[in-house]
């Protein structure tokens, strides 16, 4: 039980702001400025659909324009040809583009960020040059005019407030729809995703999905904003709404207000709608485009020097100020602290005894062009054990990883982990829903959120309650030590608190096995000796399995019940510490042959 | 059967001012791996120097190449300074929304200084045609299908022969390589802008004769560009020049059997199922040729 | 010819590399040994200008270099021959020892040096037409060594140039770097191959988790158990 503290920061700054918007339209009846206010809230609500696939998801579309104009030509369509009132037209436009948005990105989400941009680009001419070209149903270039006949029915309202507490509504309800994904596991993957992909899918993350949920969201809204500015303006036509220029509106709100935040767009609209009104208002008559162009160079000066937007700058500069004021105590909370077990995987396993099989891989082989990576490895691995991996470099260590998690398929040989066959499983989330969790060599923090939230990523693997996930992450972290920088971003932390963090990541996910890359390298002898006794903890205290590549021999001897050891590809040794270090071949590989009778010699 | 002949013979005049346009774009991503989504802009910005050299001192638009040449390479070693050079190896995020930011303050500053009329070459040339056969050729066509076999020869020459051009070449293939190289990776880099602006502007130049210019001109163009460099295979000198022919015919066949206004659907309906299923694009020449990763 | 002074290498927040001092004196051969990760890499990328210097100073013949940027340094002739050859593999032979011999210094005597590469290489003549892409690794590792020596180099830095190479190859490229040696280059070795570069090295440095933790004569530190136990942890 505690008190919900309430920040300074909402009650003074955030509240009244969402207080007043409500009432803005009944306190000022200036057309003006109600126009203002509608095309605000329009823009903010579009801006924050953007930025849902933009923002979260890291896929950067200008072509939601497209989206835009089919809600409004679907809604528009229906009402002059069939009378059917836009409010349904509205969620009809909605499904048609978020429907049309599967079917069209889906595939695309395997592109490299500046090909979906393209993509997105030409799928919005092609909208265009649809809707203009169908002339007997769009009327072409000449546009729609939606006729004046105000009723409730027709989405059409005598007075402007009727549209600016629909706009307000539009706008709270996607905005809304954002809070509610940054608080869930979409959101919590998706940006997963967007940091690091490769780490995200070893974390159990289904990429493809979440992308394309977050684009059928963000179409749909898009299409349902364009229904309400059709209503709004009673007229559409293609070179308005196909514009590129007004999907880079879009964009730019979220990049001016500070991308993948909900409130960001809202922001970013509050700052450019008065602007663009301005500069239309007063020069536009005479300087057609003047408010594009300074959108463009807003755009350009953004990028470049705070591509992260007001928002972030705010945080830094402004809110901590505020925050020294005292907080609100409001009223109690009955939030019980959560104990969740750290190895739920342990009670299906304890049925079985620690000392059978539970990886075990046979004559793999892998390819890259004419040159063989992997040339039939086997191995076993037992629940319990810890097996170190070493080799010299380029030897097929990470290629062997990189085998078993699923990024790469085998040429021949088979995978068996906890007696069923895997070597064809992928991509990696299908192996880390199995059990096997993984590291990488070279360290991928989700770099710009927090270190909770790096570990939360891995936690909805086991849990799908809210409230169960963040206590296991909770729980994971102060397993490795990492409690006490929780809050802090993923690449503010030292090299050795990354690897901890790597480690968490993956035990998130309840692994029973554990695949640990070079967790060792570039850490000072203090902090591997700390380490070590960590991936110890994990074996004993989680019982976890653990196969570890490891340049650092001190440890991995320290460390290993067994050795395996590959050259060029090969399984050239196995066996305990002492004896691979006695053994000729290894000492071959790593000081060269000359290097042994050189010894001898001596 | 002369109609085939002519449908096929128009699709590769097409496709000759497709190709040009895109030699640029190509080679710019080619060496910094930066795609310009202003590049269209160049294009517009060159259509109108062309226009007004015209209008205000009676140049020919085929002579104004020769002040236009000069002018695109200095805008493009400044916008590669001012600009460009900060993408390189950035995000994507900082690539496409500044290039983006670029071009719509570009489209809309013509906008501000030209409005949004339509201006055409004035003269008789674009209509003139010749007559072979029963088919008629467009002159002017015909001199921008010649200019980008030129543009792409003398590139293809000034990568293979020159220093600066192998410089460029290796500097696309292995950027840290070419700094041990004593290579300066970023005077390369402002030399590729540079050119890559001048061929859009040559481009924009022998285009006038045939196409009116307007504020939003690029925009279309652009898109075929990156059809056509997609296809041809990202950084592919000669594969734009094909890919660019490839999509010329694309274009005017799909007109013909559907519409003339849905051709350019058929180009943008195949890029979108290129990048799908074929994203490399399309080689079939000899690799060392041309500027490619 | 090359002075290292309390060198800082810092990647991120992170220092990689720590208070390194280190010399090369003309026609020396000199190596970095250690083992992965232990900063050999990074040590001579920010000696080539690739990474930024933390602290400490680097002179290379008398001139202050940290801070410049690669082709100076390269003019200066410090030149290195990066880790995995980094050939460029869709131009041809020819063109690689093109691009390696136009630094300004070694502009002048390019048809020169082509010859002398070919005789030092009589592979490279057999195969310059071919792409270098197309190159076995031990030809590639060659044709990498013969670009660095267009450029007609005072102190050659080679990084891991046995990285992926059959033993048999290994030998023979080691062969080569012997032969540069010998005919007057001054090299700066980086290897994990210890065996190998300390026989050829007149002096040697081992560096572990960014420092230098020992240092030697190639034949003492041949000789030397510790090594042992710092790559084999017994």
């Amino acid at each position: 039980m505690g008190v919900v503290k309430i920040k300074p920061t909402i009650y003074l700054v955030l509240g009244p702001l969402f207080l007043l918007l409500p009432i803005f339209p009944l306190v000022v009846k200036a057309p003006i400025y109600l126009d203002m206010f509608i095309t605000f809230c329009i823009m903010a609500g579009l801006g924050c659909a953007w930025n849902i696939v933009g923002g979260y998801g890291g896929q950067f579309s200008i072509g939601h324009g497209a989206f835009f104009g089919i809600g409004a030509y679907t809604s528009t369509l229906l009402y002059l040809r069939l009378g059917i009132s836009p409010w349904i037209g509205m969620v009809c436009g909605g499904t048609l583009a978020a429907l049309i948005s599967l079917a069209i990105f889906w595939p695309c989400f395997r592109l490299r960020g500046i090909f979906f941009t393209m993509a997105s680009l030409a799928f919005a001419e092609i909208v265009m040059v649809i809707s203009v070209y169908w002339q007997s149903l769009t009327n072409g270039n000449v546009g729609l005019l939606i006729l004046y006949d105000p009723k409730l029915v027709n989405f059409i309202f005598e007075s402007k407030i009727g549209y600016a507490y629909t706009a307000l509504i539009y706008m709270l309800i996607v905005y809304g729809i954002c809070i509610a994904i940054e608080k869930t596991k979409l959101g919590s993957h998706l940006t997963a995703v967007r940091e690091e992909e490769e780490a995200a899918e070893s974390l159990g993350v289904r990429s493809t999905r979440y992308k394309a949920y977050a684009m059928m969201i963000s179409a749909f809204f898009t299409a349902a904003g364009g229904t309400i500015m059709a209503q709004y303006t009673q007229f559409i036509d293609p070179d308005t709404l196909f514009d590129v220029a007004l999907s880079v509106r879009f964009a730019l709100l979220a990049i001016i207000g500070g991308i993948a935040s909900a409130v960001g767009p809202i922001i970013g609209s509050a700052i450019m709608t008065p602007l663009d009104t301005l500069l239309r208002g007063s020069l536009g008559g005479h300087f057609a485009g003047l408010g594009l162009f300074v959108y463009g160079i807003f755009l350009v000066l953004f990028v470049l020097l705070l591509p992260e937007g007001v928002l972030k700058w705010i945080r830094e500069k402004i809110v901590p100020h505020i925050n020294k004021l005292p907080e609100l105590s409001l009223f109690k909370s009955y939030a019980k602290s959560v104990k969740v077990s750290l190895s739920p995987g342990v009670d299906s396993a304890k049925a079985q005894q620690t000392g059978d099989t539970l990886l075990e891989l046979h004559d793999i082989s892998k390819h890259f062009g004419g040159l063989s990576a992997l040339s039939e490895v086997s191995m076993k691995i037992c629940r319990g054990e810890i097996v170190g991996l070493i080799g010299p470099n380029g030897a097929g260590k990470t290629t062997l990883f990189n085998v078993i998690d699923g990024y790469y398929k085998p040429e021949e040989g088979t995978i068996r982990f906890e007696k069923e066959d895997i070597t064809r499983l992928s991509p990696p989330h299908k192996i880390c829903a199995r059990g096997i969790g993984r590291t990488f060599q070279i360290v991928k923090p989700f770099k710009n959120i927090s270190v909770f939230e790096n570990v939360l990523v891995g936690a909805w693997q086991v849990h799908s309650s809210r409230r169960l996930a963040h206590a296991r992450a909770r729980e994971v972290l102060r397993f490795v030590g990492l409690e006490r920088c929780s809050h802090l971003s993923g690449s503010s932390l030292t090299i050795s608190d990354r690897k901890r963090l790597e480690l968490a990541r993956a035990l998130a996910t309840g692994p029973r096995l554990l695949l640990l890359d070079e967790v060792m390298a570039g850490l000072n002898p203090t902090e591997i000796q700390e380490i070590i006794q960590l991936i110890k903890r994990i074996s004993s205290e989680m019982n976890v399995t653990i196969l570890i590549i490891e340049h650092n021999m001190k440890a991995i001897m320290a460390l290993s019940q067994r050795i395996v050891v590959l050259d060029y590809g090969a399984k050239i040794a196995e066996g305990t510490p002492e004896e691979i270090v006695k053994n000729e071949d290894v000492i071959k590989a790593y000081l060269g042959e000359e290097y042994l009778q050189h010894v001898a010699c001596a | 059967m002369t109609g085939i002949v002519q449908l096929i013979l128009n699709g590769i005049l097409l496709g000759g001012i497709y190709a040009l346009i895109s030699m640029g774009l190509t080679l710019i991503f080619g060496v910094m791996k930066v795609v310009n989504f202003a590049h269209g802009e160049f294009l517009m910005l060159a259509m109108y120097s062309s226009f007004w050299l015209q209008y205000y001192l009676g140049v020919h638009p085929y002579v104004s190449v020769v002040f236009i040449i000069p002018a695109a390479f200095v805008v493009g070693l400044l916008v590669q300074k001012g600009l460009i050079q900060r993408l390189v190896g950035s995000t994507d995020f900082a690539q496409i929304f500044a290039t983006v930011g670029l071009m719509i303050v570009l489209q809309n500053g013509a906008l501000l200084l030209w409005t949004a009329d339509f201006r055409a070459f004035q003269g008789a040339s674009a209509a003139e045609s010749l007559q072979i056969g029963g088919c008629l050729i467009s002159q002017s066509r015909l001199v921008i299908l010649g200019v980008a076999v030129l543009v792409m020869l003398g590139l293809l020459l000034f990568l293979k022969k020159t220093h600066t051009g192998r410089a460029m070449r290796a500097t696309s293939q292995d950027g840290r390589a070419a700094w041990l190289m004593g290579i300066n990776v970023n005077r390369v880099y402002m030399i590729a802008f540079g050119l890559g602006t001048v061929c859009v502007g040559i481009a924009g130049a022998m285009l006038l004769p045939v196409y009116s210019v307007f504020p939003t001109v690029g925009t279309y163009f652009v898109l075929v560009a990156f059809v056509v460099v997609v296809l041809g295979g990202m950084g592919d000198i000669v594969g734009a020049f094909v890919a660019g022919i490839i999509v010329g015919l694309i274009e005017t066949v799909g007109g013909y059997l559907l519409a003339p206004r849905l051709g350019v659907l058929c180009v943008f309906v195949l890029f979108i199922l290129m990048l799908l299923f074929w994203p490399s694009g399309i080689r079939f020449k000899r690799k060392s040729t041309v500027v490619s990763r | 010819m090359l002075h290292v002074r309390n060198l800082d290498i810092s990647y991120g927040a992170v220092k990689t590399v720590r208070g390194v001092n280190l010399h090369v004196a003309e026609k020396e051969v000199v190596s970095i040994v250690g083992s992965n990760g232990a900063g050999k890499t990074t040590i001579i990328n920010a000696l080539s200008g690739l990474l930024p210097v933390g602290g400490g100073e680097v002179e290379f013949r008398g001139v202050k270099i940290n801070g410049l940027s690669p082709d100076k340094i390269v003019e200066l002739g410090l030149v290195q021959t990066p880790e995995g050859r980094l050939v460029f593999p869709e131009m041809t032979v020819y063109e690689n020892l093109l691009i390696g011999g136009y630094s300004r210094t070694s502009r002048g005597h390019i048809q020169k040096n082509l010859e002398e590469m070919h005789r030092t290489f009589p592979v490279l003549d057999q195969r310059k037409d071919q792409l270098a892409g197309s190159l076995s690794g031990g030809e590639q590792q060659m044709l990498a060594i013969a670009r660095s020596l267009m450029s007609m180099p005072k102190l050659l830095m080679l990084d891991e140039p046995s990285l992926g190479l059959a033993p048999l190859i290994v030998k023979e490229v080691f062969g080569i770097i012997d032969r540069i040696h010998d005919q007057g280059m001054s090299i700066l070795l980086v290897e994990q191959n210890v065996y190998h570069a300390l026989s050829i090295s007149d002096r040697a440095y081992v560096i572990e988790n960014g420092r230098v933790t020992m240092e030697g004569t190639g034949e003492e530190l041949i000789n030397n158990k510790e090594i042992e136990k710092a790559y084999l942890g017994i």
